[in-house]
C-alpha cells in the first residue's frame, strides 16, 4: 500500500527518524503504570510482580549479573536498598560524578528508582 | 492433523489454563501438569532475538518453550567491529558462542526461517520443518538495498565491502587497508538516515585515520557524508576529525554516492563528480529484510515495520512481535545494538503478561552507544525512553539525552566503560 513520504526517510538533523503515531485508543490504570494492550482480553487481573523485573533490567546492559574479572562498573544485586537510591539521587542532582549515569537517572521516576532498588537490593549478591 | 497444529479446543483450554495460573500476579506462566507449554519461537540471534529468547525464558521461570532460529553458529558483535579495521581488536575478539542460552533452556535451531504464516502462526525453515507458535519475536536486522547505488550488487560488496554486518566483511574491509600502499587514499560512502548506528560511520573514519596515522602516514581518507550534515554526535566528531586526524580525514557532506565503478576503484556522486581510491567502502542503504518483507511486516516507506511500542507487536500481524534494527523507530530511537537488547526485553516482558492473561506494563527503556575515537578513547550518546500513553510511542524523558561532554579527560575513562559495556551487553543477551 502506497501512502505519504514519511519524515523518517527524510536527511534530518540528529538522528532524524520521526514513526508514525499509531492512532488506537489507549487508557491508563491506576497510577498509569499500566495501559491497555493492543489487543483486547477478556478481564483485566492485577498488574505483574513482575513490573520490577523488568524495569531493573534496563540497567543489566551495562551493570553485569555475575562477577566479572576486570568489571569496572559495580554490580547492583545485593546492594542496601538505601545505597543504590542514595546513589541514583546523586546522579541526580549531580552530587555524585558520573560519565553518563547523570543522564540515565533522570529516566526514572521516584517510584520507579525505589521499585528498582527494591529489586535489587533482595538479589542475591554475585559470587 | 499434524502435531504442531492443535485444536482450537486444546488451544482455549491451553489459554484458560495458563489464566488461572495467573490470578495471583507471579510473573511466571505455570501451565496446568500434562498441558503443553506455550511456545514462542523466536527469529535472528542478534541483539535483539537473544536476549527476547534468554528473557523470556527467565522471567517466565521457564514454563515458556522458547526455540532459537539462527543460521549462524556464533554470534559477531557490530559494536566494536570498526576496532578491527585499526587492528587493536581481531573479530574473534568481538565473537560470542550461543551455548550459553542452552543453559537457560532455550533450544538454539541452526536454520534458516524462509516463511512466516502470521495467520496459521508458523515459520517454516529452509531446512523443510515448519515451527508452530503461540507468539512469533522477529528480530531479522536489515538486507542492503543494492539497486539504490547503480553498479553495487552483493556480489561487488567482495571487491567494495560495507563491512556493515560484523564478520567475513569486516575482516576483508581490514585485508584491504593492510594491503594498500602508504600515500593510497581511502573512501568512506555514509547513506541518508535511517541506517544501521547512526554514530558508526564516524566511528569508523577515526579507526581508518588511527591506522593509516600510524601505519601508512602519507595516506587520505575521505567520507562521503549523503546526509546535509553528521547524523550524530556531531560536534564530538568534528572535533577528532580537526584536531586528532588533520590532514587524514576529508569530510564532505551532502555527497551521496549514486553509482560505482568497481573496476575504475571511484565513487560517482549524483551531480557527477567523480572520486577515485585505492580502498573503497560503500556503507548501501538498508530495510528490513526480506523475509519481514514477504510476511507483510513492512509497512513504512517499503522499508520499516512499525510495531506497537507497549509489547513491540506488529501493526499488521497479531502475535508477531518485530524487533531491532527492522523497526520503524520510535522518534530519536537509534537503530543500535544497545536498543534492540531493550526491544527485546520490552517484547519478552509483554509476552509474558500477555500469555499470562495480563496486561502489558508501561516500558522505561535505554538507549546507550559509545563511539571510539581511536584505540583508547570513546564517546557516549545516550538516553531515556519512556511509554507515552497519549501518543502510544515510546519518548525522550527529558533530561536524559545528551553525549560525552567536550572534556577530553573523560574520554578515557569512557573508553573503559565503552569496553565493559560490550562485555556486558553481550553477556546480558547470549551468557
Amino acid at each position: 500500500m502506497l501512502g505519504p513520504r514519511r519524515a523518517q526517510d527524510s536527511p534530518l538533523t540528529s538522528f532524524g527518524e520521526r514513526s508514525a503515531v499509531i492512532p488506537i485508543v489507549a487508557f491508563a490504570i491506576g497510577a498509569g503504570l499500566v495501559a491497555a494492550a493492543a489487543v483486547a482480553t477478556p478481564t483485566v487481573p492485577p498488574a505483574s510482580a513482575g513490573a520490577a523485573n523488568y524495569l531493573a533490567a534496563a540497567c543489566t546492559n551495562c551493570h553485569a549479573t555475575t562477577k566479572v574479572a576486570g568489571d569496572v562498573l559495580p554490580l547492583l544485586a545485593g546492594q542496601p536498598k538505601e545505597t543504590l537510591i542514595d546513589k541514583l539521587e546523586r546522579f541526580r542532582d549531580g552530587r555524585a560524578a558520573a560519565t553518563v549515569m547523570q543522564q540515565l537517572a533522570n529516566g526514572f521516576s521516584p517510584e520507579q528508582i525505589e521499585a528498582i532498588a527494591e529489586y535489587f537490593a533482595q538479589q542475591a549478591q554475585p559470587r | 492433523m499434524a502435531p504442531w497444529s492443535p485444536t482450537r479446543r486444546e488451544l482455549l483450554r491451553r489459554s484458560l489454563a495458563v489464566a488461572a495460573a495467573s490470578s495471583v500476579g507471579a510473573s511466571a506462566s505455570v501451565p496446568a501438569p500434562g498441558r503443553a507449554a506455550a511456545r514462542v519461537v523466536v527469529i535472528g540471534g542478534g541483539f535483539g532475538g537473544a536476549t527476547a529468547a534468554k528473557y523470556l525464558r527467565l522471567w517466565s521461570n521457564g514454563s515458556i518453550a522458547v526455540t532459537l532460529v539462527e543460521a549462524d553458529a556464533a554470534f559477531v558483535s557490530c559494536p566494536l567491529s570498526n576496532l578491527v579495521l585499526d587492528g587493536s581488536r581481531r573479530i574473534d575478539d568481538l565473537t560470542v558462542s550461543y551455548r550459553g542460552l542452552a543453559r537457560h533452556g532455550v533450544n538454539v535451531l541452526r536454520d534458516t526461517a524462509s516463511a512466516i504464516d502470521v495467520e496459521k502462526n508458523r515459520v517454516r525453515l529452509a531446512s523443510g520443518a515448519t515451527l508452530a507458535y503461540d507468539r512469533l519475536v522477529v528480530s531479522p536486522g536489515i538486507e542492503f538495498i543494492w539497486d539504490s547505488v547503480l553498479g553495487m550488487s552483493a556480489a561487488t560488496a567482495e571487491q567494495i565491502p560495507h563491512a556493515w554486518q560484523a564478520g567475513p566483511q569486516t575482516v576483508l574491509l581490514r585485508r584491504r587497508l593492510e594491503a594498500m600502499a602508504d600515500g593510497g587514499t581511502v573512501l568512506i560512502s555514509v547513506p541518508l538516515i535511517p541506517y544501521r548506528c547512526p554514530p558508526g560511520p564516524y566511528e569508523r573514519a577515526c579507526q581508518i585515520a588511527h591506522y593509516l596515522q600510524r601505519v601508512k602516514p602519507k595516506s587520505k581518507l575521505i567520507v562521503l557524508d549523503a546526509n546535509p550534515e553528521m547524523v550524530s554526535k556531531k560536534p564530538l566528531f568534528t572535533r577528532v576529525f580537526n584536531e586528532d586526524y588533520r590532514g587524514i580525514i576529508d569530510y564532505r557532506n551532502d555527497a551521496p554516492v549514486a553509482e560505482v565503478d568497481v573496476s575504475g576503484r571511484a565513487f560517482i556522486l549524483d551531480l557527477g563528480d567523480r572520486i577515485t581510491g585505492d580502498v573503497l567502502n560503500l556503507i548501501p542503504p538498508q530495510r528490513a529484510t526480506r523475509l519481514a518483507r514477504d510476511a507483510g511486516l513492512v509497512t513504512a516507506n517499503d522499508r520499516w515495520c512499525e510495531v506497537d511500542w507497549l509489547t513491540m507487536e506488529s501493526i499488521k500481524a497479531s502475535k508477531v512481535h518485530v524487533l531491532g534494527d527492522a523497526t520503524l523507530a520510535a522518534e530519536t530511537m537509534p537503530k543500535s545494538g544497545h536498543v534492540a537488547n531493550q526491544h527485546g526485553k520490552l517484547a519478552a516482558a509483554a509476552i509474558v503478561e500477555l500469555l499470562n492473561g495480563r496486561q502489558p506494563i508501561a516500558p522505561t527503556i535505554t538507549s546507550t552507544c559509545y563511539s571510539f575515537i581511536d584505540d583508547k578513547n570513546a564517546v557516549h550518546v545516550a538516553s531515556v525512553f519512556r511509554w507515552a500513553a497519549e501518543t502510544r510511542t515510546l519518548s525522550v524523558v527529558p533530561g536524559t539525552s545528551g553525549t560525552s561532554s567536550q572534556d577530553r579527560a573523560t574520554w578515557a575513562q569512557e573508553g573503559v566503560y565503552a569496553m565493559n559495556w560490550a562485555r556486558t551487553l553481550w553477556a546480558d543477551m547470549l551468557a
